[in-house]
């Protein structure tokens, strides 16, 4: 029987762990605002990354399917700007997807802050998107978010999340609109009222 | 010995651990390639692509984590050897989940402790099965690889997010494409179906192992139980032989007999001849001896009264120390009355012992002393030798017919009591093991 003592012990660790996880972990938020209530947004769309993951292609593919003229560009710096009416962030630290631009996390936070400075300045509407929900709930994803949340018009996320009571103080405190979907697919729904 | 090979297994497990730590760092350009690849399959809603970049994910991560885990097995291995032992497994979890926290610390990443947690639980249950054997180390190894594969594919699976599982960089990145192109098909279906493939697997293969190891250690014992009954057989077969002498010795009085009563009566015609009187004396003492001679090999019980230092002289005489490094020194207290025993049969008693203890020296240098003292009703003798002795564990054992550490018979001791014990004698064996270990002989009178 000792033989399989390590082994127990190993396993109530990992179920207390679970517990815990599963008690302090996911939860499903209700945002304040469902939908917007007059569209904010003009074409054409910027579409870049706030960290670089690769899922943010998704976001395109989104736009693409409501006939809107946008261009995709993770990497675009604020000198890029001035093309555009409107700009999509869709936020998510990916270090391999940094990694690939040759910069670090601090670079990839500067350039967003610069991106944002000159919209804000120039009064171009950002739109927040994030679309990762529990997956894309760490540390350096919320920094990116507090960075260009406080700063955006709108911002589109998911129910299910690790981090939603900031997400809501934050848009809470600078009265944004927000909205919450549960399947990505919804995403669909606020981004194009955001447009039309 | 045992201290240098913890150390190998150390600096080994570390050497491993730290190649699996910059692995990552190391392939960078293949993984920017599965950077694209995810990107790729989302841009051009290609499913085969997504599926594709999933198996290179499972592949990167389980090279990665192969490494890691190996490594960290070594490393517990210098803790405890014993793999039911509780510190080599704690110790184990506990290094890959070190390891684990270190990963997450240089790759910024996200890897679940939860997972590896039960990762660790379930190799260690399945390694239980796997039996001590000189080349254990692959199955292990396989084993080992087929719980990565199968766990690596919970790290995909939608519905596990909820448990904090797959929130490493491309595994969300996976899940975020996946949720929009099928809503969660693709993935859910493929981790599920290859987590339990795999499970199974890993499970089969550790049946398999542990049913061949079991069938190995059947046909090991049959050949075990096939050598004894070879040598009982041998046992046998001598003692048929001994029979065969006994009755020819026995037959042989007959025959001495008639000798006896031939000479007798030929004596008492031959009478004036000086010379020939002395040969009949000659010949009557030799018929007398070999009279005396065969009635003791028939019969235990037969005693003759015999010095000491003759009795010790025959003793030896049949004993050769020549080819051996070993110190023979005899004393024989000066005061010692002469003993009766059956010569022949407490003789063989004595040099048992003394070449029990020449075959535990072997070749080794060593001494042998055989004391003879006169004690106060009796006499006692004393073999004494330094080789490797007789382990307590054993101690009792020695007296047990066919116990024998040097794969012989076994019947010297059970013998050697049989004979002390019929000239009612006692007998005491003690051992300090690599010192020295002593037999006692009390003879009475
Ligand atoms: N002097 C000794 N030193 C070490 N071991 C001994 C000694 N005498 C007896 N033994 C142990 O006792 C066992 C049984 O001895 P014995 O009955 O004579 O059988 P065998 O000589 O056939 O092995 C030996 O195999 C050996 O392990």
């Amino acid at each position: 029987m000792k033989k399989y003592y390590g082994i127990f012990i190993l396993s109530c660790l990992a179920v207390i762990v679970g517990i815990y996880q599963s008690a302090t972990g996911v939860k499903e938020y209700t945002p304040m605002w469902p939908n917007l209530p007059a569209p904010i947004g003009e074409e054409p769309i910027l579409i870049t990354s706030a960290g670089q993951g690769a899922e943010g292609a998704v976001v395109h593919l989104m736009v693409k399917r409501l006939n809107l003229n946008a261009d995709y560009r993770p990497r675009a710096l604020a000198t890029d700007l001035y093309e555009y009416k409107t700009i999509i962030l869709y936020t998510g630290f990916s270090k391999n997807g940094v990694n690939k631009t040759y910069r670090d996390f601090q670079e990839e936070k500067t350039r967003i802050r610069r991106m944002i400075t000159y919209a804000n300045h120039n009064q171009i509407p950002i739109i927040l998107i994030h679309l990762g929900g529990p997956m894309r709930d760490d540390r350096r994803t919320m920094d990116l978010v507090r960075e260009a949340l406080p700063y955006s018009n709108y911002f589109i996320g998911k129910r299910n999340m690790v981090q939603g009571k900031d997400i809501l103080d934050i848009t809470e405190n600078n009265r944004l609109p927000i909205t919450l979907v549960s399947h990505t697919k919804d995403i669909l729904t606020p981004l194009n009222s955001v447009f039309r | 010995m045992n201290g240098n090979r913890k150390n190998i297994y150390l600096i080994l497990g570390l050497i491993i651990i730290f190649y699996g730590l910059s692995f990552p760092a190391s392939v960078y350009d293949w993984t920017g390639n599965l950077y694209e690849m995810i990107e790729d399959s989302i841009l051009y809603n290609d499913a085969g692509l997504l599926l594709k970049a999933s198996f290179f994910y499972i592949t990167w991560n389980v090279f990665t984590f192969m490494m890691i885990y190996s490594g960290s097995m070594l490393m517990a291995m210098a803790v405890s050897t014993d793999k039911n032992s509780p510190y080599y497994q704690l110790s184990f979890a506990l290094i890959v989940l070190l390891n684990v926290f270190i990963y997450n610390m240089i790759y910024s990443e996200h890897e679940s402790f939860l997972l590896h947690m039960v990762i660790s639980a379930a190799f260690l249950l399945l390694q239980l099965f796997i039996p001590k054997q000189p080349f254990s180390v692959l199955p292990q190894l396989i084993i080992l690889f087929l719980i990565l594969v199968s766990f690596s594919w919970l790290d995909l699976s939608p519905g596990l997010t909820r448990a904090d599982l797959g929130s490493d960089d491309f595994a969300a990145s996976l899940k975020v494409a996946d949720s929009y192109l099928s809503e969660y098909k693709i993935l859910n279906n493929l981790s599920l179906s290859f987590f339990f493939v795999f499970s199974i697997l890993s499970l089969i293969f550790t049946v398999l192992i542990y049913l061949f190891s079991k069938q190995i250690l059947t046909i090991k014992k049959v050949q075990k139980q096939e050598k004894e009954l070879k040598e009982t057989r041998d046992a046998l077969l001598e003692t048929n032989v001994y029979k065969e002498i006994h009755t020819l010795v026995h037959d042989l009085k007959t025959p001495l007999v008639t000798v006896e009563g031939l000479i007798s009566l030929l004596e008492l015609k031959v009478t004036q001849d000086e010379k020939a009187s002395t040969y009949f004396n000659k010949i009557n003492a030799a018929t007398a001896k070999m009279k005396e001679m065969i009635s003791e090999i028939l019969s235990e019980d037969i005693k003759q009264e015999i010095g000491v230092e003759d009795f010790i002289g025959y003793v030896t005489s049949h004993i050769s120390f020549d080819h051996v490094q070993i110190d023979f020194n005899l004393t024989i207290d000066e005061h010692v009355s002469p003993i009766k025993v059956n010569k022949i049969r407490f003789a063989r008693a004595l040099s048992n012992v003394i070449e029990n203890a020449m075959l535990s020296l072997g070749d080794q240098k060593g001494y042998i002393h055989l004391e003879v003292e006169g004690i106060d009703n009796g006499v006692l003798f004393r073999v004494e030798d330094n080789g490797p002795g007789i382990e307590k564990r054993n101690m009792n054992k020695i007296w047990e017919e066919g116990f024998s550490t040097k794969n012989s018979s076994g019947v010297g001791m059970p013998f050697v009591k049989q004979v002390v014990e019929n000239h009612q004698g006692a007998i005491r064996v003690s051992s300090i093991p690599n010192e020295k270990t002593t037999v006692e002989i009390f003879l009475p009178y």
